[in-house]
């Protein structure tokens, strides 16, 4: 992309970008710096680290699996069909965007938790998910949800029904709007919603620490294996960023392909 | 089959009680705001009267009030609409765009495919069948979309405008098109473009502020309207005295500065451009006059209007049974 002539900014704002884009380059960099490659395969291969690194793969898969069955149609109501206390509904779904991700996890351990507003009746089903693998996917639900529903629902403004009124007047059904129209013509913000829900949940600290514990192979994911192996391994610390750094990086840079390609 | 329209949508101002005969092509004229839009709306149903009846053949559509409700949802009405925005789903290629509603009505993709090569073929444009929508022009696009509409198999086709976001060169061709298309397709057509109506339409219907002014077939109604609003749409000029109505094209009035044996004094309120002319604006009456012939005028001068006796229809005043 060229500048279009005659747009021309102030020459003193590239002091402050330049200066933001330092603060989020520079501690990658000496992240990277700080990586002790001779040992780097070790590190991240010892059995904690592969535990961590799958476990955090696994439930990050499904918890963006779950973004999307509950924030899909959850973005369509909230764009398309406002009811009377929609506005406060969508303000709800997307506090944990603001909201300390500690204290998503204590919320979260006293509504599922044994002690908690549905544990008695989960305890009942013989369900105990306070500290186990699907505290972790419930955890990463609850604060990567709002990124998918936020950003699908803005493109499902921004689009209109024109395509759909259209395609209902050939004949097609609802569900075939939704299928072959409605979100064909998301899907670049589908899909960047998606990373960034996926991005999330993979980083995603404080409320499962909180809610699921740090169990190892069970609910330690790797974020939770960095922050232990900081103090007994400071290298293989670093080692184990870099690659959470990459993983993220390589989802990022994925679909931003995609989606400029679609659109 | 027949559509039997007679609906209202109070939130809207709009009250109309139309017909569209079997195969014949309706054109609802008017100006912005006098409800055509709404009028489409309810009876593709994207919007729900607040009262009336709607009839297709033997079927109703929709019917409110102490009737007992009935409601068919859009995509049950088998009513196509063609938009002036071709609205071609970006996502499909020409082909598929097409074959959406032969899909929807759940052709084999084979089926669909074929059927889509056909209408393509009828509307002159199987050659983009592998064309994305955004490589098309206009007039392109247009044409795809009238094949898409009709390839949906409809009993109505609602027609929006749908000239209006066309280059000029497009248009004739893509009109005369419509015209052996529609031959025998139940056609509702909306548009404040006159030539729309002269072109397509059987009958001519005239909405003024959400009510129908008048109605009738195209050929009386273009040469003899009976009210204002429909002479305002046809674009002709109506005086009433003694039972007759006198008839006269703007372009035919001319305008004198001095007193005129014979001639209408009048107030000119506006001025304005139109197509090659200069429209002067009299209360009721329009004066289309070459810039040449106009002269320095200012909106309040005081003129005289005059039209020869051989541009002049004269015709009985009848009653209307609206």
């Amino acid at each position: 992309m060229t500048a279009e002539p005659g747009t021309a900014l102030p020459r003193w704002i590239w002091l402050p970008a330049a200066l933001g884009a330092a603060v989020v380059a520079l501690p990658l960099a000496a992240l990277v710096g700080k990586v002790e490659w001779a040992q780097f395969w070790t590190l991240i291969s010892s059995d904690s680290s592969q535990a961590a690194l799958l476990l955090s793969l696994r439930t990050a898969a499904i918890s963006t699996l779950l973004c999307l069955v509950l924030g899909i149609p959850m973005a369509l109501i909230l764009a398309r069909r406002p009811f009377p206390g929609s506005g406060l509904v969508r303000a709800v779904v997307l506090l944990p965007l603001v909201l300390p991700p500690v204290v998503g996890g204590l919320a979260l351990l006293h509504t599922f938790g044994r002690r908690g507003l549905l544990g008695d009746s989960l305890e009942v089903l013989g369900m105990d998910i306070a500290f186990s693998t699907a505290a972790v996917v419930l955890a990463q639900t609850f604060v990567a949800l709002p990124f998918l529903v936020i950003s699908l629902e803005g493109a499902l403004r921004i689009a209109g029904q024109r395509y759909e009124s259209v395609a209902a007047s050939l004949g097609a059904s609802p569900s075939r709007v939704l299928w072959r129209v409605t979100l064909p013509l998301a899907l670049p913000s589908l899909l960047s919603g998606t990373v960034l829900a996926f991005a999330r949940a993979l980083g995603e600290f404080g409320a499962t620490i909180t809610f699921a514990g740090s169990l190892e192979g069970v609910t330690r994911t790797l974020p939770l294996e960095i922050y232990l192996q900081r103090e007994v391994d400071p290298d293989a610390a670093i080692a184990l960023s870099l690659v959470l750094v990459v993983v993220a990086a390589a989802v990022m840079t994925l679909t931003h392909r995609r989606t400029r390609v679609l659109r | 089959m027949s559509l039997e329209i007679d609906v209202a949508l109070s939130s809207r101002g709009l009250a109309a009680r139309l017909a569209v005969a079997p195969g014949e092509t309706l054109a609802v004229l008017g100006p912005n705001g006098s409800g055509k839009s709404t009028l489409l709306g309810l009876v593709a149903g994207t919007l729900r009267p607040s009262d009336g009846t709607l009839r297709l053949g033997s079927t109703t559509l929709s019917a409110a009030g102490s009737r007992g409700a009935v409601w068919v949802p859009p995509h049950r009405r088998r009513i196509a609409l063609l938009a002036q925005d071709p609205c071609l789903f970006p996502h499909l290629d020409v082909a598929d765009n097409v074959a959406f509603g032969p899909r929807s009505a759940r052709r084999t993709r084979r089926a669909a495919r074929a059927q889509a090569l056909t209408w393509l073929d009828r509307v002159g444009a199987t050659q983009l069948a592998a064309r994305r929508p955004g490589t098309l022009s206009g007039g392109q696009a247009q044409r795809v979309a009238l094949a898409r509409a009709l390839a949906a198999e409809p009993e109505v086709l609602l027609l929006d405008e749908p000239f209006a976001a066309l280059d000029v060169d497009a248009t004739p061709a893509l009109r005369t098109l419509l015209h052996q298309v529609l031959a025998d397709v139940t056609t509702l057509v909306v548009t404040h473009d006159l030539i729309d109506a002269v072109v397509l339409a059987d009958q001519i219907a005239v909405l003024d502020a959400g009510r129908v002014a008048e109605t009738g077939p195209a050929n009386v109604l273009l040469a003899r309207p009976q009210t204002q609003a429909a002479a305002r749409a046809v674009g002709l000029n109506l005086v009433t005295t003694g039972g007759r109505h006198q008839a006269f094209r703007p372009s035919a009035v001319r305008l004198e500065r001095r007193a005129v044996d014979g001639a209408l004094a009048a107030r000119v309120d506006a001025i304005e451009p139109h197509g090659d002319y200069v429209r002067v604006r009299c209360g009721e009456l329009l004066a289309d006059l070459a810039p040449a012939d106009l002269g320095p005028t200012t909106p309040g001068d005081q003129v005289w209007l005059s039209v020869p006796p051989g541009s002049v229809q004269s015709y009985p005043e009848q009653t209307l049974t609206a």
